[in-house]
C-alpha cells in the first residue's frame, strides 16, 4: 500500500452503477523521496474512500486487485483507502 | 517479490476492519547497491522484521488475505522474508 496526502474530493455526475454512494478523494501519492522533500509526489490519483479522509490526511493506499476486494460485488475501482495514517516514525540510516 | 529495506512504520487507529491489530512497516524496495527501487510501501508483517533490516516484500494479495484472514481485505504487500545480513565470507 502507498502512503498518499488527501488534498481535494471528486464528485461525479454520471457514474458506473456500482459506484453509486462513492466518496472519491484526489490524493497524491509519496515518493521515495517524499520523506525529505515534502513537495515530492507522484503524479496524484483518484481513491476510494469509505473511512472518511479529508484533505490533508495521510492516508495507505491499496492498489491493483486488491482495491477491489472490500467491495460485495465486483467494483470498478483500483485504489482504495485502508487506512488512515495516525502518525509515521521514519529512520531510514537506522542499522538492525 | 522486491528486496526492501523496513525504514519505519506507520501507526493507525481507523482502518480496514481486516488490518486491525496488524503491523504496518514502511518498506522501502532497493535496488542491490541500495539505490531507492520504486515507491515506499507500507506492508503487512506477521514474521517480526525490524527497523533497518533487509527483507523481501511479496505483492501476493491473496497471500496477505490469507496471512490477515479476510477474503475481502484490501493488503496486498507481505514481508515474505528476512534476509540475514551480509558476512564476508573471509576463507
Amino acid at each position: 500500500m502507498r502512503i498518499g496526502t488527501v488534498i481535494g474530493r471528486i464528485t461525479l455526475s454520471a457514474r458506473h452503477p456500482r459506484l453509486s454512494g462513492e466518496r472519491l478523494m484526489l490524493t497524491l501519492p509519496w515518493t521515495d523521496k517524499t520523506f525529505g522533500d515534502p513537495a515530492r509526489f507522484a503524479p496524484s490519483i483518484v481513491v476510494y474512500d469509505d473511512l472518511g479522509a479529508s484533505p490533508g490526511q495521510r492516508i495507505a493506499i491499496s492498489e491493483g486487485r486488491e482495491a477491489a476486494c472490500p467491495f460485495p460485488e465486483p467494483t470498478p475501482v483500483d485504489a482504495y483507502c485502508a487506512a488512515l495514517i495516525d502518525n509515521i516514525f521514519h529512520q531510514p540510516t537506522a542499522q538492525p | 517479490m522486491l528486496s526492501a529495506t523496513i525504514q519505519g512504520y506507520a501507526t493507525s487507529t481507523i482502518k480496514h476492519c481486516s488490518l486491525e491489530g496488524w503491523r504496518l512497516l514502511i518498506a522501502q524496495p532497493q535496488a542491490p547497491d541500495g539505490a531507492p527501487d520504486g515507491p515506499p510501501q507500507v506492508v503487512i508483517d506477521n514474521l517480526g522484521a525490524g527497523i533497518g533490516q533487509k527483507v523481501i516484500i511479496s505483492s501476493d494479495g491473496s497471500e496477505s488475505r490469507k496471512i490477515v484472514g479476510d477474503e475481502r481485505s484490501p493488503a496486498r504487500w507481505n514481508v515474505l522474508a528476512i534476509i540475514d545480513p551480509e558476512r564476508s565470507l573471509a576463507l
